[in-house]
């Protein structure tokens, strides 16, 4: 009988080990002069993956990168680009220079940007700003 | 410091440092971890909630979905990026290179079935190097299992 006694040593299990993503993301939704705006930023290897919808859209597609070689000059070089969607709004590509800027003090990586805007305001532009980098993850 | 003022109003926290938001966000970034043999894949989706329904996580189906698929052999880089869609003019979906890497090709036909299937626009980062048609098979299949469960929730 005694293989019914039940028997009261824990066995202490191995926790399953949680997978870890290895993309490091983070999400904000905020309002800005009362226009939804979502933000989502992921860390890939080499690319900051930014996203910025007002419009539950991606919209337009910029790439930018700091240019390091092939210049001998104390001012930093960017290189920005549109992939997709219209090239007409300058607005998008300062969005762009803003975020290489910040990105590129901090780590090599290049920015890979989706942005979709209502609000092209300055104001829109600096609350958003802000928050990106206030709440950066590289 | 320029203290000129604006207008930020967070849903739920006064302060400007925000802890992920998900909950609040219209947008819903899913991160799913599988295994094919040795080879530990990764999915990145991104998919737009419905409109005024953020809490919901009801997918919208006419807003655009992101895909980024990733393995544990090499670092998780975005070398390709493809976007395909629906066009009045053909029965086949367009589908464009943003920026293309060898990898590309893997997954064009994936991309079109999606944007077949859905009826949405679609981009997908397919980052899976190594050249095994069972494993590329097995990425895809799981991938639609993973869309159906999104989609199906909001039917």
């Amino acid at each position: 009988m005694s293989s019914l006694i039940i028997d009261s040593h824990v066995v202490e299990q191995e926790q399953p080990r949680q997978p870890v993503f290895p993309v490091k993301t983070k999400q904000l939704s905020v309002k800005i002069n009362n226009v939804h705006t979502d933000i989502s930023m992921s860390v890939f290897a080499g690319t900051v993956f930014i996203t910025i919808a007002q419009t539950q859209r991606f919209s337009t597609w910029i790439k930018a990168i700091k240019q390091s070689e092939g210049f001998e000059s104390d001012e930093p070089c960017y290189h920005i680009e549109s992939l997709l969607g219209g090239n007409q709004d300058q607005l998008v590509s300062i969005y762009a220079r803003q975020l290489i800027e910040n990105i590129s003090q901090r780590s090599p990586n290049s920015l890979l940007l989706s942005i979709s805007l209502t609000d092209k305001s300055k104001e829109a532009f600096k609350a958003i700003l802000d928050v990106i980098f206030e709440n950066r993850i590289w | 410091m320029d203290t000129e003022p604006i207008s930020i109003l967070n849903q739920n926290i006064d302060e400007k440092v925000i802890q992920d938001d998900s909950e609040n966000s219209g947008l819903m970034i899913e991160k799913i971890v599988d295994s094919y043999e040795n080879v530990t894949i990764y999915f990145l989706i991104y998919l737009f909630k419905e409109q005024d329904s953020t809490k919901t996580n009801l997918v919208s189906k006419s807003a655009p979905i992101f895909i980024w698929i990733g393995e544990n052999v090499s670092a998780p880089s975005i070398d390709s990026l493809l976007v395909s869609m629906k066009t009045p003019m053909d029965n086949q979906p367009s589908l464009s290179e943003i920026f293309s890497s060898q990898l590309a090709s893997n997954a064009a036909t994936m991309i079109k079935r999606i944007v077949m299937k859905y009826n949405t626009q679609a981009f997908i980062s397919y980052n899976i190097s190594q050249d095994v048609p069972e494993l590329h098979l097995y990425v895809e299949k799981r991938l639609f299992q993973l869309l159906n469960q999104y989609y199906a929730a909001s039917k």
